[in-house]
């Protein structure tokens, strides 16, 4: 059982906590309508996990809590031990959301180079030509974000969303749009970061290069966890992995 | 089309539009005598001439994204379609001129047979606006810019003593004006119909074919602070977006403008003003002015517009293109807005410089009542700008995400933005008056703005309720 520093916990509203990514009975509705009910979940430092879910499951709402853009109604989310819109938290996130769109008015260049000195980025020179070399952006470097295609606007905010090198990456649906050179070129780029993750997708195939676990919710709750290993044991060997997917959200066993 | 109308326009926008015509009508039982009414020709004066600056050049489509992808691409026949589209349009723009006209009509026609006529011309004003702004959709400011001076001198040519002006129906008669109103109003109509029917409409209303995809100019920001990065960027560019003015306007457009050029459009202004002072503002035998205790009322009404819509339209798109899941995500919510709010001040501030140094050497020269333009441009116009922006950010902001499309329908909220202005002429007009009163109300105005910049903890909740109602 890791010490407790209750100083510190006093001073920066930070508890201790082994896990980078934490959700403890946590509510959330829009109006009337509940988009969270009750969701616990817990991600260890290191681990990367896939948010898997039915469509209004609560999967972005999800992300937009560990992000510290909404609050919860009730229950408890936090980053490494610390409140998600607290500026530790901040210093540690990366998100993503769906349909990011970077600022529009800006070049491609001056939205890395405005993002990236902001989030106080060390290094931002050489890390703003790695991210344009590796995600194909330099002929687009002086272009205006409004007028670049959506795969490469998604490209940008992919960018945009690590620039800073994050220790826990956030990311909704984040190969949206791109074509499948680049699909897998940012795969492997995100593969080989030391973060933890959480990816909401709808795409198995991706949930299982990108990440190990998985989580599926519905209904704002969470349905199964487990390793994808154990996802697959569920069926037998030759059902495709989104049947079994599909087989466990409609709470079918 | 009731269909189409609904999903630009939201309940309360137009509850706002029947309670000022209902304003109207109820100001006609009044007692007061139409030719008493206070220079109301020129209020609507600026009303129409901004109106018409606004149409022409930032005109273009009221669509929205979902227009655009599903119904224009549906088999619509012409005949139900192109009608809807004008008259969301006109709705969206055009009523809000004649609601607002119509005060100053009745002010001055209401004893005179002739008031119908008077409101005919307004109405053909008002469809002139609409279907030219329909017109140059997708066209270059090269053209816009021309054709918004050509339509400013039409309306300004009534008091250069031309009798067939645009608003001579303010000074003259209601009837010669229709002579150049109709046949201008009918060719801009007829090309909009023909626009609105054309196979190309889609295209066009897209905007894509006439922007170039690269900035000539960039700005550098690797190597500064958080905070240097956001005041360079809050200072050295200006987003305007349309739709979150007042003035019932079009379109968003995301259009972005180096500052250095709208600062020496300031400078020009500056001279221009300089000039007007020292030459023309002096009544003579053939030249009297409107005023108030001695004070030339157009100068005053001057300096006043002079010194708030240019600096509330620079601000104006400081929300609306923000990218919450970067900015927010990247700093303290509270920290970051107020710096974005300090940095539009600031622009301001620096665009009223010129004018600014026009006052204090005109007043050096020897005109009178020029001084206190330092205080109303260097202090009162900032002041306007952070509280504007404030309300900007607190009443349901919107964030654009694709151009050229309105992000959301129209609704009463963008009515509350006037306020701010309001706040603004009072300030300017207590201090143009009386200079005394600036002591007074400098110390309310940073008491004010103490309060908008402490409120650090406003913005996290705040940025809460941005996320909830779809602003991410």
């Amino acid at each position: 059982m890791p010490v407790v520093n209750t100083d510190m916990e006093e001073s920066h509203g930070f508890h201790f906590s082994s896990y980078c990514i934490s959700a403890d009975g946590v509510w959330k509705s829009y109006g009337h309508q509940d988009a969270l009910k009750g969701l616990t979940l817990q991600i260890p430092c290191g681990e990367r996990v896939a948010l898997i879910g039915p469509n209004g499951a609560g999967k972005s709402t999800t992300l937009k809590l560990l992000a510290g853009l909404l609050k919860p109604d009730a229950g408890s989310v936090s980053i490494k031990g610390f409140p998600p819109n607290s500026y530790e938290a901040k210093k540690l996130i990366g998100y993503l959301p769906e349909d990011a769109s970077p600022y529009l008015t800006l070049s491609v260049r001056e939205n890395l180079e405005y993002i990236g000195a902001i989030r106080n980025t060390a290094g931002l020179a050489d890390r703003i030509e790695s991210l344009m070399e590796l995600l194909e952006l330099r002929e687009f470097e002086k272009a205006r974000t409004s007028r670049l295609s959506r795969g490469n606007r998604q490209k940008l905010a992919l960018a945009l969303s690590i620039i800073h090198d994050p220790e826990i990456v956030l990311m909704d649906e984040p190969l949206n749009y791109l074509d499948i050179p680049t699909q897998e070129k940012v795969i492997s780029f995100l593969t080989d970061m030391k973060a933890t993750f959480l990816v909401s997708t709808h795409i198995m195939s991706i949930a299982e290069r990108l990440t190990d676990r998985c989580f599926i919710i519905s209904h704002g709750n969470r349905l199964w966890e487990g390793s994808m290993t154990e996802l697959r044991a569920e069926a037998a060997k030759d059902t495709p992995i989104e049947s079994i997917v599909a087989r466990l959200m409609s709470g079918v066993h | 089309m009731k269909l189409i109308l609904r999903t630009r326009f939201s309940p309360s926008y137009f509850a706002v539009i029947a309670f000022v015509l209902l304003y109207s009508l109820i100001s006609l039982s009044g007692g007061d005598s139409g030719n008493e009414y206070l220079y109301g020709d020129l209020y609507f004066a600026l009303i129409i001439g901004v109106f018409s600056t606004i149409s022409i050049i930032f005109g273009g489509i009221s669509v929205t994204k979902s227009d655009q992808e599903f119904l224009l691409v549906s088999a619509i026949r012409r005949r139900d379609l192109v009608p809807s589209l004008f008259s969301a349009q006109f709705l969206a723009s055009g009523l809000i001129l004649l609601a607002a006209s119509l005060i100053t009509i009745f002010g001055i026609y209401r004893t005179s047979p002739l008031v119908g006529i008077a409101i005919l011309d307004v109405i053909l004003l008002a469809l002139f606006s609409v279907s030219i702004g329909i017109v140059l959709t997708d066209r270059s400011l090269f053209l816009r810019v021309p054709l918004a001076i050509a339509s400013l001198l039409w309306i300004l040519s009534s008091y250069l003593g031309f009798r067939y002006g645009a608003i001579s129906f303010l000074r003259y008669n209601p009837v010669l004006p229709l002579i150049t109103i109709f046949p201008v109003t009918f060719v801009s109509m007829f090309f909009a119909v023909r626009m609105l029917s054309g196979e190309n409409l889609p295209f066009r209303v897209s905007g894509i074919r006439r922007q170039s995809s690269n900035f000539r100019k960039t700005s550098r920001y690797a190597g500064l602070s958080p905070s240097a990065a956001i005041l360079k960027l809050g200072i050295t560019q200006i987003s305007l977006a349309t739709r979150a003015s007042s003035m019932g306007n079009i379109k968003s457009t995301a259009r972005r403008i180096q500052f250095s050029v709208v600062l020496i459009i300031f400078v020009v202004i500056a001279v221009a003003y300089s000039i007007y002072m020292l030459f023309y503002a002096t009544p003579s035998e053939n030249v009297s002015f409107p005023g108030i205790a001695g004070v030339n009322l157009v100068t005053v009404f001057l300096i006043i517009y002079l010194g708030s819509t240019p600096q509330m339209m620079m601000g104006s798109g400081a929300m609306a293109y923000e990218r919450a899941w970067l900015s927010f995500m990247s700093m303290e919510p509270g920290t970051y807005v107020n710096l974005l709010i300090i940095s539009k001040m600031f622009q301001a501030a620096i665009a009223g410089i010129p004018i600014a140094i026009a006052g204090l050497m005109l007043y050096v020269l020897g005109v009178h009542g020029t001084l206190m333009i330092i205080p109303v441009f260097e202090i009162v116009s900032p002041f306007m700008v952070g509280v504007y922006l404030f309300m900007a950010f607190s009443v349901r902001p919107y964030q654009m995400k694709d151009e050229n499309y309105i992000p959301a329908r129209f609704s009463a909220n963008q009515f509350l933005m006037i306020l701010p202005i309001i706040g603004f002429y009072l300030i300017a007009f207590s201090i143009l008056f009386e200079p005394l009163s600036l002591a007074y109300l400098v110390s309310f105005m940073a008491l004010i703005l103490a309060l908008i910049l402490t409120r650090r903890d406003y913005w996290a909740r705040r940025l809460n309720k941005m996320v909830e109602r779809g602003f991410i």
